[in-house]
């Protein structure tokens, strides 16, 4: 089976030094903050005391969720480019691969992308794991959440990249109001659909009551309804896509395709 | 039968055989499930009702709500055979969050084909508006169900237990408050958990030999006299059963053979308007260890003793025979012959939160943190740095490619399992803990102990809790607290040879309490003899367990007695100046120091325990006026077994024994109770018989 170039790109670019990375860190250290902050004040009685543990699994699992949908909304919008990575018109300008390839490729790079930043995080998440008694399984659906809400940020980071294209303070602007004017009114209005109450669910208290496969369903709507509005991202950008390429053909008449960008 | 199919097919009228074939196979794979589904249905329909449930509650069908019960529960079982669950479902209302309260006792269920078993259960219906629900279960499938409604089987008032063949006591029936309602139990539905005879004032046993009983039945009879019970044993000609070990190794005295009592000496002992003509047969009694309360000329009648916290009577004549079969006195004699408690109200309890108790002074004791801040700091910024320094310096001979993605996710991969490794098994252990903390009160000549056990489970992790334990077999309930503020779980009791409680409430982080009592073996003889200079301490611990850091409180001062090894005997002499610290009579226990690890993180909880018994005692104070109070850390008589035995634990047992002191410079060798009236009937003085496998002796090995 041949290795779709987008997700080769990423890996190769996840092993090289920029910008990129630094960001990563930018968010590790606030995903850290996090654990800092939360980390349990109370002893072990006092906690008894209250009935209830502490939250700092709860908090790095959100602060997680958060950073990485950003992370995902700018790499979408191409604010943040791996070393050597390619932007996705120039991938489909410049290259001849088809455009369900390239979807697939930015797809699974963004996969890749986001499980490395999940990988970074990995040993924040296991400390407040440790300390504040959740179950694997709830930390799995929280993590696969997490993944799945990247990518409809990463696509919706798209969608804004293509309309806007490259006006950096329209696109600065467009992301953080993307990712206000979603996170926040999508927490309020449709709990069910936001990661944060997602996360307080599958890792608090109020659920911990009940066997954790008992909010199954719940979890299953979450990743069914990223994963729905993914699809409806992913065709809206193909649609761009389809229309920047059928643009440059018309106007180039399809010469030069194929030259830019070395496969 | 595919060919065949095929042929059917291709022999269809219609001519389409596509379609024909494809309904064959339809219809032959619809003839299979059918088949399947006659073969499994029946074995289902007749397991379930192949098994039938019936159940006798409390005495006679009769118990006393709010009061804890005996159930015994029959399981008759004529299919094959069966390996499962009998459940018991007590359901009360919790008010204060308007929904029903659950509680589950569980056994294990093994019955072969065509048999049957009974198990009995010891449980607590605090209402009468939910029946009980038994269920038989295999795995998830419910074989049988039954269900006792209760509305038709209760008694407000007290019971009195007649263990006899014939006798007729119902003209001790009363209705009123402080009432007594009269019940011949058949002796084999006994309880066999002391606990089970709550609601019970007195037994009444006449021409019924113990023998018959269970072990677990009898253990359970002593029990309950030790800690409070009153037992009446009624002579009469058939006196060779009294003389059976059991009913010897309690009973105040020995029959020895039957003594003539004339007409005027009853008379005279009980009263003028007894109608009797003739000379009337009593036992002869011998080896008296008890107080005679009545007697006539020489001849004892009624012999009282003292058995821990409760009586043991022995009435020499026949209660249900001639004279005293037509004598209208009978009720009253019986009364003031019993003495009955007045009806006790549930304790009062001092109004305190959940984590005022001993229990959560246990847990804080025990000084568990989390992880320190430093450490949390100490790591994250060990491994940014390291992140940012695979970032900041180049690898140098980049023409590997290699070194490139190990040093990216080196730092991930090395401090990935040092955190899971530092933060958790390393300094902070996932998963359950069990607290107990245990208060031991012996009862005195009895060589048994009321222990009061206040007991605690928690995690650090979501999911079901169960605790497995042995040692003792306390009845456990919700604490008192804990039901005023409503906060009351529903939980599961599982007893047989390997008891458990498991609560239904999955949440981490929450400390699951119950309360529970017991009467437990624990041999321990003590007197104090109050002489001028000090008390003089005469002590056999044949309890089987060491005591800690003990401590003798006597007459306002408090003596240091040190560790008081199993199977200890010793006398000492205390003297104020040089041995006692002088300490109040209130609050004396803040005296209380530790010198062990053990005691350590025992001295809150004692402390909270000595006063809460103190605060019980009222004025009198604790120990009180003319009583000296033994206290010592010992082990805790409940421990974790099972699956849980390698759970963390944190437990500890105070052992409190009050004991009267004798003045002056009296004898010794007895234990410092009300003094013994020794009155010898005819006999004298013979050691008195004791019954094999007692709790005192099997305490004392």
């Amino acid at each position: 089976m041949r290795m779709n170039p987008l997700v080769t790109e990423v890996l190769v670019g996840l092993t090289r030094r920029g910008k990129a990375q630094l960001d990563a860190l930018g968010l590790v250290l606030l995903q850290a903050v996090v654990v800092f902050l939360w980390w349990p004040k109370d002893r072990l009685a006092q906690m008894l005391e209250n009935q209830h543990g502490p939250h700092t699994l709860t908090a790095v699992v959100m602060a997680v969720g958060v950073t990485t949908a950003y992370f995902a909304l700018r790499a979408g919008a191409e604010q943040i480019l791996l070393p050597g990575q390619h932007g996705l018109r120039d991938w489909t300008l410049a290259t001849p691969l088809g455009l369900g390839r390239i979807l697939r490729g930015y797809v699974l790079g963004q996969l890749v992308h986001s499980l490395h930043l999940l990988a970074l995080s990995s040993p924040l998440l296991l400390m407040a794991f440790t300390v504040s008694g959740g179950e694997w399984d709830a930390l799995g659906w929280c993590m696969a959440a997490t993944l799945v809400q990247a990518l409809f940020y990463r696509l919706c980071g798209a969608i804004t990249h293509l309309t806007i294209g490259q006006h950096h303070a329209e696109t600065v602007f467009a992301v953080r109001a993307i990712l206000v004017v979603v996170y926040v009114p999508v927490g309020l209005l449709a709990p069910v659909a936001s990661h944060v109450a997602f996360t307080s669910r599958a890792l608090g208290e109020s659920v911990a009551a009940q066997p954790a496969f008992a909010a199954v369903p719940d979890h299953l709507v979450f990743l069914a309804a990223y994963a729905g509005l993914s699809l409806l991202a992913a065709l809206a950008v193909h649609r761009l896509l389809a229309r920047a390429r059928r643009r440059m053909a018309d106007r180039h008449d399809g010469a030069g395709v194929g030259e830019a960008v070395a496969p | 039968m595919v060919a065949n199919g095929d042929r059917v097919s291709g022999n269809c009228r219609c001519g389409r055989q596509a379609v024909c074939g494809v309904q064959s196979r339809r219809q032959r794979l619809g003839a299979v499930l059918l088949l399947l589904a006659l073969l499994c249905a029946p074995p289902r329909a007749m397991a379930a009702d192949a098994v039938d449930i019936a159940a006798v509650v409390g005495f006679s069908d009769t118990f006393r709500p709010g009061h804890w019960t005996p159930l015994t529960v029959t399981v008759t079982n004529r299919g094959g055979a069966l390996s499962g669950e009998l459940e018991v479902q007590v359901t009360a209302d919790d008010v204060l969050r308007g929904r029903p309260l659950v509680t589950s006792h569980r056994r294990d269920l093994e019955l072969h084909r065509d048999s049957r078993k009974s198990l009995q259960f010891t449980v607590l219906p605090q209402g009468l508006s939910h029946p009980l629900v038994i269920r038989v279960r295999s795995g998830e499938r419910e074989l049988a169900r039954a269900e006792v409604d209760l509305r038709t089987r209760f008694a407000s008032e007290r019971l009195l237990l007649v263990l006899s063949r014939n006798a007729d006591l119902d003209f001790l029936n009363d209705s009123s408050v402080e009432g007594l309602r009269v019940l011949y139990p058949h002796p084999e539905l006994l309880p066999v958990h002391w606990r089970g005879y709550d609601a019970v004032a007195a037994i009444v046993l006449r021409g019924v030999s113990l023998e018959r009983l269970s072990p677990s039945q009898f253990d359970a009879l002593h029990k309950w006299i030790a800690q409070g019970g009153i037992l009446a044993v009624s002579g009469g000609a058939d006196y060779a059963l009294l003389r059976s070990p059991r009913l010897a190794a309690l009973l105040p005295a020995t029959p020895l053979g039957m003594t003539r009592i004339d007409a005027a000496a009853l008379q005279q002992a009980f009263s003028a308007a007894l109608d009797v003509s003739r000379p009337v047969h009593v036992n002869r009694l011998g080896a008296v260890r008890g107080r005679v309360r009545l007697r006539a000329g020489a001849t004892a009648l009624i012999v009282e003793r003292a058995l821990g916290l409760g009586r043991v009577l022995y009435l020499a004549f026949d209660v249900a025979g001639y004279p005293f079969d037509r004598w209208q006195g009978m009720r009253g004699l019986w009364l003031d012959t019993l003495r009955l408690p007045p009806p006790t109200m549930a304790s009062p309890r001092v109004a305190e939160s959940a984590f005022q108790g001993p229990l959560a002074a246990l847990i804080r004791a025990e000084a568990t943190y989390f992880p320190a801040y430093s450490t949390a700091f100490l790591f994250l910024i060990l491994y940014l740095g390291l992140l940012l320094a695979s970032e900041a310096i180049p690898v140098r001979g980049t023409r590997r490619r290699w070194p490139a993605p190990v040093a990216r996710w080196a730092a991930p991969l090395l401090f990935a399992p040092a955190a899971w490794l530092l933060f958790g098994p390393a300094a902070f252990p996932r998963g359950a803990t069990a607290a107990a903390v245990a208060l031991i009160e012996p009862f005195p000549d009895s060589g048994y102990a009321r222990l009061g056990l206040e007991l605690g489970v928690y995690t650090n992790r979501s999911g079901a809790l169960r605790l497995e334990y042995h040692g003792a077999e306390p009845v456990l309930y919700p604490p008192r607290q804990a039901q005023r503020e409503g906060k009351v779980e529903d939980w599961v009791f599982g007893g047989g040879s390997r008891p458990f409680i498991e609560t239904l409430d999955r949440r981490r982080y929450v400390l699951h309490a119950l309360e529970g009592e017991d009467v437990i073996a624990f041999h321990l003889d003590a007197s104090v003899h109050d002489e001028t200079m000090g008390p003089r301490l005469v002590l056999d611990n044949a309890s089987g367990r060491t005591l800690e850091d003990s401590w003798l409180v006597f007459d306002g001062y408090a003596y240091e007695l040190g560790s008081i090894a199993a199977g200890a005997r010793f006398e000492r002499r205390l003297t104020r100046r040089t041995h006692g610290v002088e300490v109040g009579k209130t609050s004396w226990w803040q005296v209380l120091r530790p010198s062990a690890v053990a005691s350590a993180q025992m001295l809150a909880p004692a402390q909270i325990m000595l006063e809460r018994r103190s605060k019980a005692m009222g004025e009198n104070g604790y120990p009180g006026a003319g009583h000296a109070l033994l206290i010592g850390y010992t082990a805790s008589p409940l421990q974790p077994a099972g699956a849980s035995a390698g759970w963390p634990r944190r437990e500890g047992a105070l052992v409190a024994f009050r004991v009267a002191a004798i003045p002056g410079d009296a004898l010794a060798n007895k234990t410092g109770t009300e003094p013994v009236e020794r009155d010898d009937g005819e006999l004298e003085n013979p050691v008195p018989p004791r019954l094999r496998g007692t709790a005192g002796d099997s305490a004392a090995q």
